[in-house]
């Protein structure tokens, strides 16, 4: 009798093991960073075109030791903003001359998943520049989150 | 039929044989309340170590083959992730009715086998925090605090309650449970992933298997 029991309660255990070995722990697959997506334009004949910009460097302010473009030629530019701020700068070296942008804008905190955690969304307030090679800016898409890769401001150069 | 209800779907087989073989055969139908203790978070620690939890259950038998059944439990979950740390720890209660299948043939014995349904609630609180985003600008690390939820489900299930060979009144049974959530997933901050009673929100409908032991007190036969 008592070997039965025992028999009985190994049962359960092995059930209970059955049904819960499928839920193993999953890697963060998806690389969920939020980008603000800068395109570059020219205004040519009253008509916007876009253009790619030659030689260009970019970092954030503060952090010249880290480029996030180094003496590239890009039509657009990928910038991530810092969740523990609530504004900050980008310098577009050109080699002789550069140029500053600045974001004031929101940050969100979004539960992605179990295994991503979370991810900063942004909600862009105003973009700030210097007028060097800018000619001027225009904000586009005011909410960056990870899912969306669409224009969010064009610059536009002289 | 998906892998995991393969699963439950074989091992509720498994257990009705079981169960079935071990119960008593031959025994005076008694009435009674019945008191039951869920063993399920004992056993389900060993190998899932983030959940822990407490589970009683009252049923009686108000009419023939109807139980109305009351059960109610307090659960802990905690999980700690690489980026976050999460807690939901919170009480739960159930409602609901059990119709006994058995009728006919197995009237004589106290064994039942029986479909019924649920209405759950849980009130909550969630607590995140160890948040770690990591992007250009280096390292962030935040966290939301406490807050406090409440969520609502209904379940269909069934299961036996078999009156072991050894004990009088003395029952263990299992309950097959499919669940799905009415309410506690809307959230400003984010979306509760774990409700005590419930379980994980990531799906439309759950499964659960709940094991448990009872007691009948029985009333006097006049």
């Amino acid at each position: 009798m008592i070997k039965r029991t025992l028999k009985l309660f190994a049962l359960f255990l092995i059930l209970t093991y059955s049904l819960n070995s499928c839920q193993a722990d999953n890697e963060c697959e998806t690389s969920a960073i939020s980008h603000a997506k800068l395109d570059f334009y020219i205004i040519e004949d009253d008509k916007e075109k876009a253009v790619g910009v030659e030689g260009i460097s970019i970092y954030g302010l503060g952090r010249e030791d880290s480029l996030i473009y180094e003496i590239d030629t890009i039509s657009y530019a990928l910038l991530q903003l810092s969740p523990a701020a609530d504004t900050v700068g980008f310098v577009f070296d050109y080699g002789s001359f550069s140029d500053t942008i600045s974001f004031l804008y929101k940050t969100n905190k979004h539960f992605e998943s179990i295994e991503c955690g979370f991810i900063a969304n942004f909600d862009i307030d105003t973009v700030k520049y210097s007028e060097n090679a800018i000619d001027s800016v225009a904000l586009i898409d005011k909410t960056i989150t990870s899912e969306d890769e669409q224009e969010h401001v064009k610059i536009f150069f002289k | 039929m998906n892998k995991n209800m393969l699963r439950y779907f074989l091992s509720s087989i498994l257990i009705l044989a079981t169960t079935f073989i071990y119960a008593q055969d031959n025994i005076e139908k008694t009435k009674g309340i019945r008191f039951g203790f869920d063993v399920s978070p004992l056993v389900v620690r060993l190998f899932e170590p983030e959940r822990s939890g407490l589970g009683v259950s009252i049923d009686f038998e108000f009419k023939t083959d109807y139980f109305g059944v009351i059960e109610g439990g307090l659960l802990n979950y905690g999980l700690e992730q690489k980026n976050f740390n999460y807690q939901s720890s919170g009480y739960y209660g159930l409602f609901g009715l059990d119709y006994n299948l058995l009728k006919a043939e197995k009237s004589v014995d106290n064994n039942i086998l029986f479909a019924g349904f649920r209405y759950g609630i849980s009130s909550f609180q969630q607590n995140i925090d160890n948040i770690v985003i990591n992007n250009y600008w280096g390292t962030y690390n935040a966290e939301l605090g406490q807050q406090q939820i409440t969520g609502s489900w209904f379940e269909l299930l069934g299961g036996i309650k078999a009156e072991v060979f050894f004990a009088k009144n003395f029952f263990i049974g299992w309950t097959l449970r499919a669940k799905t959530l009415l309410s506690g997933t809307k959230n400003e901050t984010m979306q509760p992933i774990y409700i005590p009673g419930y379980g994980k929100t990531d799906k439309k409908f759950r499964f659960g298997i709940s094991w448990f032991v009872a007691y009948k007190i029985p009333f006097k036969q006049k």
